[in-house]
């Protein structure tokens, strides 16, 4: 079942047309990553379905209704979380504040927190730090915790790996895979190509606005032309 | 001099209480929705002129509706101000928002004026019908310690409120990163009005608490936002802890200025809010803020 489709969506940014006729779609359950070189309109795409980017025509569905340019908040409680590139954790809140804040359910706080420590058990010691005083690889985890504690049906991560330590970057291969089993769709912005078997079922590769490429991970990285459009070189 | 002391730390004290409720609200605003409110002080007075109408009476039911219902009236008047007016200019540069709250300020002066009259309101019965307190051979007006409790009992609600409760939380959130705090399903909107409310709400009851002793008169507005701004300056814009310390130090040096170099007095505060300017631009406990 189709959870999120986008259908020719075009987004303009400051005048400059970013993301020109994009369309995609994320089954429930899969992971999907959306592949692409810097500057080539991932982000864009991830801030345009949460609502943080205005979309100029298009249509973006989510579990069967538009939500084009609807207020963050509403899609949000409609079921999507996001853990943007740069983590924007709130510095003055505790992990565990942050975590909260995200919660809509309070009821359900024993249970969500149970899960998110079983994903990210690093995070345990560190309830009770705010979120200024993190390393960048606790504060990845934590913005990940934070859009998990939404209960999503689907799941954005735009370049959870960026900037991190390669053996943190295994550590956190292992924690998106027990999303997975957890049950969470998953559309996983990146830019580095080799991450990609290890992240995802199914790929797009993202260039200048566009969908060029469909196809599985593996595909990429036998495709040649690809894989240079992807790498720049 | 030295005998005087207690009651000049009391007047102090009794005066920083009162900031302390009109910067509260004007930094909270700040710290939230990025609005340096230059009506506050209009709502502040205003607040004062409504708390006259049921301060007048000697029935004290009347009187404590007096201090419920002023407050509440003017959280409500701010947020038809921010749901009617400033929301529209939340994305605009600082300019506007300046223009347009010093406006309203001006029109709030002028309704009070038009409905008010401008004779000074004086309502001293509740001060001196409570009377004073013997302290160290000196009679302090047992009203004004009532005022010194309300602001800190004020002060423990807003600070556990904001640092312990999940609505303070997003409040924070919100005044941290109001876009991501929005990605995470929280209707920012509504906490931009519930602050203006908040905000509000202290203004009025500053308004309210100061009448007793004065008097409600047009100016009063501009007199309670200058040394606002004081405060906030010294303590750091955005910062409760900030508004309370702040309060604490014009408080005193107010006090104790009168007394000790009248003359110079009001330059002396300056003076100060200068040096913090100087050696800590964002004040005592402030932090850096960016528009997000």
């Amino acid at each position: 079942m189709t959870i999120l489709e986008l259908n020719n969506v075009y987004v303009d940014i400051a005048g400059v047309e970013i993301l020109r006729g994009i369309s995609l779609q994320v089954d429930e359950g899969e992971v999907v990553a959306l592949v692409g070189r810097n500057g080539a309109g991932k982000t864009t795409t991830l801030r345009s379905i949460i609502g943080l980017q205005k979309v100029r025509s298009g249509k973006i569905s989510f579990n069967g209704m538009d939500i084009t340019n609807m207020p963050p908040y509403k899609i949000s409680k409609y079921g999507i979380g996001y853990a943007p590139e740069d983590r924007k954790i709130f510095a003055d809140l505790t992990s565990y504040e942050n975590i909260k804040v995200a919660m809509k359910d309070s009821s359900k706080e024993e249970n969500i927190l149970k899960m998110i420590l079983d994903i990210f058990p690093e995070l345990k010691p560190l309830l009770s730090r705010k979120g200024g005083y993190l390393s960048g690889g606790e504060q990845k985890m934590l913005c990940i915790a934070r859009a998990l504690a939404l209960e999503p049906r689907l799941l954005l991560l735009d370049e959870p790996l960026e900037g991190l330590a390669p053996v943190v970057v295994k550590r956190f291969y292992s924690s998106i895979k027990k999303i997975k089993e957890y049950g969470f769709t998953m559309l996983i912005a990146e830019s580095n190509i080799h991450h990609v078997p290890k992240l995802a079922d199914r790929c797009y590769v993202i260039e200048r606005g566009e969908i060029i490429f469909e196809g599985s991970p593996h595909d990429i990285l036998t495709n040649n032309e690809i894989a240079k459009i992807i790498k720049g070189y | 001099m030295s005998a005087l002391i207690p009651i000049f730390l009391l007047n102090g004290i009794y005066y920083a209480a009162l900031l302390f409720l009109i910067s509260a609200g004007l930094t909270l605003i700040f710290s939230v929705a990025r609005i340096l409110n230059l009506a506050h002080g209009a709502l502040f007075m205003l607040g004062a002129y409504i708390a006259s109408i049921f301060l007048m009476y000697n029935d004290i039911r009347i009187i404590i509706l007096g201090f419920v219902l002023a407050p509440l009236t003017i959280g409500l008047v701010s947020v038809a101000i921010e749901r009617g007016l400033v929301k529209w200019i939340y994305n605009r540069e600082q300019e506007y928002q300046l223009l347009l709250t010093y406006g309203l300020s001006l029109v709030i002066s002028d309704i009070v004026r038009i409905t008010f009259g401008t004779q000074p309101i004086s309502v001293t019965g509740l001060v001196n019908s409570m009377g004073g307190v013997d302290i160290l051979g000196y009679t302090f007006p047992a009203y004004n310690l009532v005022v010194i409790v309300a602001a800190v009992v004020v002060g423990i609600v807003l600070g556990v409120f904001l640092e312990r409760t999940r609505l303070g939380w997003i409040i924070r959130a919100c005044s941290l990163d109001s876009e991501m705090s929005s990605a995470l399903g929280i209707n920012v909107n509504l906490i931009f009005a519930f602050t203006f409310f908040l905000g509000g709400l202290l203004a009025g009851l500053g308004g309210a608490l100061i009448l007793p002793p004065t008097v409600a008169m047009p100016g009063m507005d501009v007199n309670a936002l200058i040394e606002s701004f004081i405060v906030i300056v010294i303590g750091g814009l955005g910062s409760i802890r900030g508004a309370f310390i702040g309060s604490l130090i014009v408080g005193l040096i107010r006090s104790f200025g009168i007394y000790l170099f009248p003359e110079y007095e009001l330059a002396f505060l300056y003076i100060i809010m200068a040096a913090v300017l100087l050696i800590r631009p964002r004040g005592l406990f402030g932090k850096e803020y960016r528009r997000v």
